[in-house]
């Protein structure tokens, strides 16, 4: 699913001075797998996620995504990949305020030049559990809500891979838990998903770890992973393989 | 860079959504571009209506007709006096003048005074012209109601009057004075008609204040006078103005002895000069009214602009969110400029029945005619649109622009 060799980024600032986000990462993730990528704040994380989202190029290194070489593409062709092939879960959720959550759900079908199927966003909504949320407004539900309706969002392509920045990051415990059961079950069911974080409790619930350090790989091992069985395990082991 | 036709069908229909969203700021933009429509299209149908005022008096007027007026000579500060009545425009010259004067085909001398009206209890002081049944005809004004004297009664010096509008609103109210008796100076009239509204006339006069009366039954009944206040003379031919002018000047100069190089007591004045100054007013207002027009459009713009900017600085997060879930640059150019144009476009459309309302009203506030200049009006809204295009582009081509990460952590 994903192969990233030799991979870096360096920012510019605003007076002129470099600033390497990224220094020389390789990995490859299968398709399937739940991985998690942890690491101090300022380490790179999110450098690292905005690359394998195609929403950033690398400064240097490759980055395949189904076999695709997408490191040079254009803005234009990236948009489409994030499109088709990608979802995003955010840290702050980044849902449109004054928008009902149906409408929210909604909105990466209108990029896709197709009708925009409601029924399909009142149905994966009621998969994440909001069946009865669909027409509030997004400010009316609660902070594990909103994410639910995020990662409702994320799906309503159906995307083979799945970001999350820091998921739980603005939820409580509770809320956290259940929006870390929710992209357990959806990685059962077949769903690649690469999630960013720094709490160690968060990663505990893939299948592996990637530990990034000052914009290099510091380790990447597998987890035991909290759902144990399904398709991934498998996937999972052999991804760490390849 | 192509979107398909058919995303964008979808994307038009989510714009819609996202004016209703941020309804309030819509509707400024909405305002924004009402205004300024509305402004322009009053304005320049204010200036039409105050050209067609001017073209219409030049029409009432003539412009081919000239006025002798018994002067005092101002210059010979030591001999004449001031407000001393000058009484040497006489039937003689008036009889030459009809005689020799070439291309004349209507004249009517006139004396005027002001005197006191009385009819029942309501009584005024108004100016009273003794005229020739010409006088109407050279000034094509036609009656409100009842009859115009005629040559006969000048001949017989008849006691009948025609009454400006105001004065027949003033002594009558709302009765019809037809019929009805009326002492000027205390001789009895009796009223044949009432001539139809004219208000100002470019000579600043009110004729509507003014009552007209056969000229020998003023000069002889009412104020014993062998003399004119004036005399009108409608030329067949505009061209022959000048010619005419100087003609009577050379004419009255002789007959009074007058030398050429002495000021003569009377003026022969063409309205024509004044009509051109009035004209050249009209037309300059004319021209700086569709400048203030234009500028009022892109102050609209300028309006549009800012707003369109506030709105992609407010929904930057907004951008970067849509950018990661597969918008690309021009479906995010197309919404913003879309949403804004919808909004301008209505605004626009709205500016056009907003104008002409307040056309109307500030035709009528201003007394001038109501003119809606149907094809200014249409180039205003083309203008507005287009202004508003090139304004609301402006933010929505610096929204397909921001780099979706830096717009994503943007709060
Ligand atoms: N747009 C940018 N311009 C300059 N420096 C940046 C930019 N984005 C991130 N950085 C820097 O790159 C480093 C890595 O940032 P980031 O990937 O956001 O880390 P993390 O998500 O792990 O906290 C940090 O030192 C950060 O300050
Ligand atoms: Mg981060």
């Amino acid at each position: 699913m994903i192969e990233v060799s030799h991979l870096a980024r360096t920012y510019t600032r605003g007076d002129g001075t470099p600033v390497p986000a990224l220094r020389d990462v390789s990995f490859t993730i299968g398709k399937g797998e739940f991985v998690t990528i942890r690491g101090a704040s300022g380490s790179g994380k999110s450098s690292l996620l905005n690359i394998l989202g195609c929403l950033d190029t690398p400064t240097s290194g490759s980055y395949r995504l189904d076999g695709e070489d997408v490191s040079g593409y254009t803005d234009q062709r990236r948009s489409h990949i994030r499109n088709r092939k990608i979802g995003f879960v955010f840290q702050s959720f980044n849902l449109l305020p004054r928008t009902t959550a149906a409408e929210n759900v909604e909105i990466p079908a209108l990029y896709t030049g197709g009708p925009v199927d409601r029924e399909r966003a009142l149905a994966i909504l009621g998969k994440v559990g909001l069946g009865g949320r669909a027409e509030h407004y997004v400010t009316e539900l609660s902070g594990g809500e909103q994410q639910r309706v995020a990662i409702a969002r994320a799906l309503m392509n159906d995307p083979p891979l799945l970001l999350a920045d820091e998921p739980t990051g603005n939820l409580d415990s509770a809320a956290g838990e259940s929006v870390m059961k929710l992209l357990t079950e959806l990685h059962r069911e077949g769903r690649t998903i690469v999630l960013v974080t720094h709490d160690e409790g968060v990663a505990a619930y893939a299948h592996r770890e990637i530990l990034i350090r000052d914009g290099l790989v510091a380790a990447d091992r597998p987890q035991p992973g909290r759902d144990t069985g399904g398709p991934a395990a498998a996937a999972s082991a052999s991804g760490a393989g390849a | 860079m192509q979107v398909s036709w058919v995303t964008w069908r979808y994307l038009a229909a989510g714009c819609l959504r996202q004016v209703w969203r941020f309804r309030l700021r819509s509707a400024l933009v909405i305002c924004c571009a009402a205004l300024g429509v509305a402004g322009a299209v009053t304005s320049v149908n204010y200036a039409s209506g105050g050209r067609a005022l001017v073209l219409e008096k030049i029409r009432r007027l003539g412009t081919n007709v000239l006025v002798i007026n018994a002067e005092q000579s101002r210059a010979v500060a030591g001999r004449a006096r001031t407000g001393q009545i000058v009484t040497t425009l006489q039937a003689g010259d008036y009889q030459a003048l009809q005689r020799e004067v070439a291309g004349l085909r209507r004249s009517s001398a006139v004396i005027a005074a002001s005197l006191r009206l009385k009819a029942g209890f309501s009584s005024k002081v108004s100016p009273v012209l003794g005229v020739e049944p010409d006088f109407f005809r050279i000034k094509s004004w036609p009656l409100a109601a009842g009859e115009y004297f005629g040559a006969e009664d000048v001949k017989r010096s008849v006691r009948i009057a025609l009454l400006g509008h105001g004065v027949a609103r003033d002594l009558f109210g709302g009765e019809s004075p037809l019929g009805q008796r009326l002492f000027i100076n205390r001789v009895p009239f009796e009223v044949a008609g009432v001539l139809a509204e004219r208000g100002q006339g470019i000579d600043a006069t009110n004729e509507d204040q003014q009552v007209y009366v056969p000229l020998s039954t003023a000069m002889r009944r009412l104020l014993n006078v062998d003399h004119y206040s004036s005399i009108l003379v409608e030329l067949g031919n505009p061209g022959e103005m000048a010619g005419a002018a100087a003609q009577i000047e050379e004419l009255l100069r002789l007959r009074h002895r007058i030398s050429e190089f002495r000021p003569a007591d009377f003026k022969v004045g063409n309205q024509v000069e004044l009509i051109q100054t009035q004209l050249a007013a009209a037309n300059r207002l004319g021209f700086l009214v569709r400048w203030i027009g234009l500028s009022g459009l892109v102050v609209a713009g300028l309006g549009v602009l800012a707003i369109a900017w506030i709105a992609v600085r407010d929904r930057t997060t907004e951008i970067g969110t849509r950018r990661a879930l597969g918008a690309t640059a021009p479906d995010v150019f197309f919404q913003f400029a879309f949403e804004a144009m919808v909004l301008a476009s209505i605004g626009a459309t709205l500016g056009l029945g907003l104008g002409w309302i307040a056309s109307r009203i500030t035709a009528q506030q201003a007394a001038l005619p109501f003119i809606f200049e149907t094809g200014n009006a249409l180039l205003a809204l083309a203008m507005a649109l287009l202004l508003n295009l090139v304004f609301a582009s402006w933010p929505a081509i610096r929204a397909a622009r921001l780099d979706p990460i830096r717009a994503l952590k943007h709060e």
